[in-house]
């Protein structure tokens, strides 16, 4: 697989995964339409927790200004994907002083208990 | 006929501070009309923010999102419009309109739009549903639901994250707008305390 596609830059957001730091950061607002405009940023996600099947992976919303419910819906879907897996550990990182992302990361973790929460 | 769910208010809207945004659904594409809801979100989080001045924080519990904090009110605003879109009946001329009211203790979100007997049907369900069941339940149930079910394009999401995550309260009003009973005017209230209750 080549790591070098899992970039998605756009105006409005930025998607980048890192193969150094196995992180996937994530920043800018997400405000797409429904789950077919979400799909290449859920394809990314898949494929950046697929290069090393059992190396942890890091999720870094906090730099993540806006995310609108079908945008919610592709991180709750990534979690679920990431907790059937059974064998992938996750990391998902927010910002303590921004209460949308403390309570989307409380509601990730109960998709997923193993999840391990970072609110910095 | 007219019917009522959920928290409703129907004391007289037009008597309190508001702000209304109307548009005919079918006179933009929809791609083109979904780059508006930023602006539009923007502006009416802005607006609105200007009357939370001095008022204290209701949300003094930790389970949920205060209204007064960054993007909450940019985040309700945008689902309405977003809802709006997806859901009105582009056969129809009539406008979709969408209110936010101050009541002096609450912020009241108010979104009228025509809708088909299908989409109402399932919105018919969806309030069954919500009514009999805890909603943090259906708000889990539905992400599960979600992760299986692929085809799915709408997230079902939106109203279950402003009652579970923000403790809004939810109303409906359905009413027939054709002798046929085809059509459906649908009124969606979303109401949030603004201040603390002494």
């Amino acid at each position: 697989m080549d790591n070098n596609n899992l970039t998605i830059l756009h105006e409005d957001y930025q998607i980048k995964f890192d193969d150094a730091t196995q992180m996937v950061f994530c920043s800018g607002s997400l405000m797409l339409n429904g789950s077919q405009e979400y799909e290449p940023i859920f394809a990314l996600l898949k494929d950046a927790a697929a290069i090393n099947n059992e190396t942890a992976l890091s999720l870094d919303l906090g730099q993540l200004e806006f995310l609108n419910s079908s945008g919610i819906n592709v991180f709750t879907k990534f979690v679920i994907h990431i907790r059937n897996l059974k064998t992938k550990p996750l990391s998902v990182i927010g910002q303590q002083d921004i209460a949308w992302q403390v309570r989307l990361l409380k509601n990730l973790q109960r998709l997923m208990p193993s999840l391990d929460v970072q609110l910095q | 006929m007219v019917e009522t769910f959920g928290t409703f208010i129907e004391q007289p809207l037009e008597q309190m501070e508001y702000l209304l945004i109307g548009f005919s659904a079918n006179s933009l594409p929809i791609q083109q009309r979904w780059k508006t809801n930023r602006l539009s979100a923007d502006f009416i989080s802005d607006y609105l923010r200007n009357f939370f001045t001095g008022i204290d924080a209701a949300d003094s519990n930790q389970d949920f999102i205060s209204i007064h904090s960054d993007n909450a009110v940019k985040y309700i605003s945008n689902e309405l419009l977003e809802n709006a879109m997806k859901f009105h009946d582009d056969q129809k001329a009539r406008q979709t309109r969408i209110g936010f009211y101050i009541s002096g203790d609450h912020l009241i979100f108010l979104l009228q739009n025509m809708a088909t007997l299908e989409t109402t049907t399932h919105l018919r369900h969806f309030i069954e549903r919500l009514l009999e069941n805890n909603p943090y339940d259906l708000y889990i149930e539905q992400m599960e639901k979600n992760a299986i079910d692929e085809s799915s394009t709408h997230s079902g999401l939106g109203l279950l994250s402003m009652i579970c995550d923000y403790g809004a309260k939810l109303g409906w009003q359905l009413e027939h707008s054709d002798v046929e009973g085809t059509d459906y005017h649908i009124s969606t209230m979303i109401s949030l305390p603004l201040a603390v209750k002494n």
